[in-house]
This record gives C-alpha cells, sequence and structure tokens, in this order.
C-alpha cells in the first residue's frame, strides 16, 4: 500500500498490490505473466480442480504444476488481454479471475474483469512491483497517456501540462490528470518520481 | 408525517392474500416511489398501534393509486388479521410515504428475481419497470394454492417467458438449480420470501460460486421466537415500562411517548437502534453484527427482546419526550 494520509484505506480507490478473491468460485480464470507474484498465485490455486480452471500464460516456458496442462501461452501484454476478454465473454456467474504479474498488466486485466461485468470481490491479484510506469486519464480531453513516470506529465492529447493527482480509475486503470496549474496560473507544483499519492 | 389514502377496491389473490387498493383522501396524485418500496401502515387496535410495512406492489411511475397485499398471519398481533377483516372499500387509513430498502441494484446488467409466497410483492414494481426498459430478467415464483396469482398473471402480460411459477419449494429450487449456473457476469440475485426459502436458494447460489455481493434479500417476518413479556428501564433509574408479550419493545416505548426513530420496523436497518446499559438483549434483527450482539451494548427496538431483564436503554439523547 502506499502511504495514504487523510484517505481511508478501506475506501480509497489508490489500488492495493494484493488482494484475495472472495472464496467459493465455481470456476477459475487464471491470467499471469511469469514471475514471483505468479508462481505464489499459483501455488495458493493448487488445490483448485484443474478442470475448473482455465490458465492464461505471458511467459516463455509454462510453470509447473496442476494447470499448466490447459494452459494457454499469450506472445505480449496485449494478447494476454485479448484471450481473457475472450473467456469472460462466455463467462458466468460464480467465476473468479485471478491476476498476477506487474502492477500496469494487473490494473489492465483487472478493467477487462470490471468491464465484462466481474465484481472487485470475483477478483484476486498480486503485484510484482508497484508501477513505476502508470497511465493517466486527462479530464479535459479524456486521451489516456501512458507510461508516466512522474507526478507533472505533458498530455498525449491535447498537450496540456498534466498534475497527476492520487484518484484512480478502476474502469479506465488510469490515475486522473488535470492542468497543472489550474489553481494559479503559471504555478506548476513540483513533479515527484513515481506514483501519485496524498 | 402520514398521509391519509382511502381504501379504493379490495380483492382476494388466494392463498390468504388480501390485496387492498390505496387512493388518497381528497383525491390528488400520492408521492411517487421507486421499485422495492414499502410504506407503513398505522393500524389502531385498541389501545395498541400496529406499524406494519407492505410493498408496494404496483406499477412505480402512476400517482393515482398504491396497492398493497397483506397474507393473514394466523397467529400475529392482529395488524394482518384487522386489515383482512375490518378494513372495508371506503375505509380511511392513515400510510407514511414510501421508503425504500430494496432498490434494485442500479448496475445489474441482468436481475435473477426469487420470490416465495407472498415475497412476490416487491418484484411486481420491479417486473413492471424491467419490463418498461427492457432489461433482462428472469422471475421465479414458489406458491402453493395459487397464492398470489392474480400478481403473476398481470407480470406475466407484462414479459411473457421470463416469469416461471414453481408449484412449490422443490420445484422452485430444481429450476433455480438449473438457472443458476447459466447466469451471465453482471447478473445479480434478489430474494423475498419466507427465512427458509430465502436460506435454501441462498446456500444453493452459494455452491454455485455467487459472491454475496451479487445477492440482495428482502426479509420479513423477521422477529421469531417466543414473545415472552419483560420489562424496559428508560434510562438508568428512570420509569419501567412493561413489553406486552403481544407488541414489541418498540411499540411499548412509542406507547409510553417516545420519539424512538425508525423506517423498516423489522430488524433490517437499523434506524431504531438504541443503547443499552444494563439487561441482556435477545437479539432478533438482521442489522447488527455478530461483534455488536456480543458487546450487548445496543438493541434494535423494532423486533429485538429481552434474554435477562430488566432491560435499562440509554435514552439521553433525543428520544427522551
Amino acid at each position: 500500500m502506499p502511504k495514504v494520509v487523510g484517505v481511508s484505506p478501506l475506501h480509497t480507490s489508490v489500488p492495493d498490490e494484493h488482494r484475495a478473491a472472495a472464496g467459493g468460485g465455481a470456476c477459475h480464470l487464471v491470467a499471469c505473466a511469469a514471475g514471483a507474484a505468479a508462481e505464489q498465485l499459483l501455488a495458493s490455486l493448487a488445490h483448485v480442480d484443474p478442470r475448473t480452471a482455465q490458465l492464461l500464460w505471458l511467459g516463455n516456458a509454462l510453470p509447473a504444476g496442476p494447470h499448466a496442462p490447459r494452459a494457454l501461452l499469450a506472445a505480449d501484454g496485449g494478447h494476454l488481454e485479448a484471450l481473457l476478454r475472450d473467456r469472460l465473454a462466455h463467462a458466468r456467474v460464480g467465476v473468479r479471475l485471478h491476476l498476477a504479474g506487474t502492477d500496469a498488466l494487473v490494473r489492465r486485466l483487472t478493467a477487462a474483469g470490471l468491464e465484462a461485468g466481474l465484481h472487485d470481490d470475483e477478483i484476486g491479484f498480486a503485484c510484482d512491483r508497484k508501477q513505476l510506469a502508470y497511465r493517466v486519464a486527462c479530464v479535459h480531453c479524456h486521451a489516456i497517456t501512458e507510461p508516466v513516470e512522474t507526478t507533472v506529465a505533458d498530455c498525449a492529447g491535447c498537450g496540456r501540462l498534466l498534475l497527476v493527482y492520487h484518484h484512480y480509475s478502476r474502469r479506465k486503470a488510469a490515475y486522473m490528470g488535470f492542468q497543472a496549474d489550474a489553481e494559479v496560473r503559471g504555478e506548476i507544483p513540483a513533479a515527484r518520481p513515481g506514483v501519485p499519492c496524498p | 408525517m402520514t398521509l391519509e389514502v382511502r381504501v379504493a377496491a379490495a380483492r382476494e389473490l388466494g392463498g390468504g392474500v388480501r390485496e387492498l387498493t390505496l387512493r388518497r383522501l381528497g383525491g390528488g396524485p400520492l408521492p411517487p416511489f421507486s421499485p422495492g418500496s414499502h410504506v407503513v401502515v398505522h393500524i389502531i387496535l385498541g389501545e395498541r398501534r400496529r406499524l406494519n410495512p407492505y410493498s408496494l406492489a404496483c406499477e412505480p411511475g402512476r400517482d393515482d393509486a398504491y396497492r398493497i397485499a397483506v397474507r393473514r398471519v394466523a397467529d400475529g398481533r392482529g395488524g394482518s388479521a384487522f386489515l383482512h377483516d375490518e378494513v372495508a372499500v371506503g375505509d380511511v387509513l392513515a400510510i407514511e410515504p414510501p421508503r425504500n430498502l430494496f432498490a434494485p441494484a442500479a448496475t445489474a446488467r441482468r436481475h435473477l428475481l426469487v420470490a416465495g409466497g407472498v415475497g412476490i410483492t416487491p418484484f411486481v414494481a420491479y417486473v413492471h419497470r424491467l419490463a418498461r426498459d427492457g432489461a433482462p430478467f428472469e422471475l421465479h415464483h414458489s406458491g402453493r394454492d395459487g397464492t398470489c396469482a392474480p400478481l403473476l398473471d398481470e407480470l406475466r402480460a407484462l414479459a411473457r417467458g421470463a416469469v416461471h411459477a414453481h408449484a412449490n419449494r422443490i420445484e422452485l429450487l430444481a429450476g433455480l438449480a438449473h438457472a443458476l449456473p447459466r447466469q451471465p457476469l453482471g447478473t445479480h440475485l434478489s430474494l423475498c420470501g419466507p427465512a427458509p426459502m430465502m436460506d435454501a436458494v441462498g446456500a444453493l447460489a452459494a455452491a454455485q460460486g455467487w459472491p454475496t455481493s451479487r445477492v440482495h434479500v428482502e426479509r420479513f417476518a423477521v422477529a421469531e421466537g417466543p414473545m415472552e413479556p419483560f420489562d424496559a428501564q428508560l434510562g438508568r433509574g428512570g420509569p419501567l415500562v412493561r413489553v406486552g408479550a403481544d407488541e414489541t419493545l418498540l411499540e411499548a416505548l412509542e406507547r409510553a411517548g417516545l420519539d424512538v426513530p425508525y423506517l423498516c420496523r423489522q430488524g433490517v436497518c437499523g434506524e431504531c437502534r438504541t443503547g443499552v446499559l444494563g439487561g441482556v438483549p435477545d437479539h432478533r434483527d438482521v442489522f447488527l453484527t455478530a461483534e455488536e450482539r456480543a458487546t450487548g451494548t445496543s438493541i434494535t427496538p423494532c423486533v429485538s427482546r429481552c434474554a435477562s431483564g430488566p432491560l435499562v436503554l440509554d435514552l439521553t439523547q433525543e428520544a427522551m419526550p
């Protein structure tokens, strides 16, 4: 968790790095990029009947374990997301989505799950590392700018200099950005590296 | 605040359910309401007052009449019997304006509605609204003896093919065992009916992987268990109020002149939650958490009673007259 001051950790929209899905799922979609988080996630799912699970895997070699035989290999992050969206389109209530990989990948796949109609408690995830490069949604032109690595950045859509705010949209998998000198014209806050936090 | 309404029509819906159509006394529009709303009907039984909540079982958006459906509770406390036996067309009743504790899930992309017996009532307004909007849904109802058959006919006319009537609970559960695993993502399950039926459907859904965030429950007749009389004390050293076997603690407090805020009067909303300074509450609500119950420091007087008295209530604030 980023340090949150004056914001309830239970209600902030700034995402966690790790959360388990609600128990009792009837079937499971598992989308991972190879890494320590993925290994831990697969270990936690070892008890799940392989016939009820579909693994979508981004990496050079398939992982060991009971879910490998039915795994589908993705060529890159976009392919992994496409494979997941295809499965979600035919999914039924009762499914759980389990995600692991970099923060940026997990957020994108989470957004795909929410768009398909999943609830937050039906999605579990584990992030390998807090994202260093994140997405920013411009409130003026609605364009998404990525990758962004500091809290003041140019908008890829309208060119405004944006202040990145710690308001996170799970739907867009992006932080909110607005004109950096909106309060006092010409007064630009100092840029900080890393994820915006209060 | 209450509204005065005239009983404009009455009909039997089967299974011991009587429908009353209510219009505003002196004419004029009734307040608008959303699907899942209820009104509280004030019933005067001699010196006792019953405030019974009933779902509005009619088309939302119309302001000329409300319809409620009242099931006769054989061993009840007289409120439903009064509405069956004493109230006639032309009589005037006092009701409180509609409130909603069971609104349709706003983000649902599809609704699976499950009703038992007279529990069909909130879904009448649901189906009117969903059918008007062309929103996908299916309704399953179980009821013996043709309970509420006219309401089911009304809903079938709105959305033929989406209304499934089952003769009993076993057939209902068989139908749901088929339907639950086939719901697309984004579906919400809403339940209204007797507690055993809702428990059974809830267990079936949980076994199919439905998380609690997708399941919504409208309870009625929460207060179960023996109705023993007990004493409640209005603050430490305050006067004692005898709570009779035929009334709730909330009713006894109101009889004593206290103005306790309330909404649902069935242990759901927590509006009437009152502090407890002494005695052991017998919690019968579904509002307090297990931890809150364990501390024994508050009670919902609309349904909960007393395990060991006298129950000393913390009425130091606004409720005192």
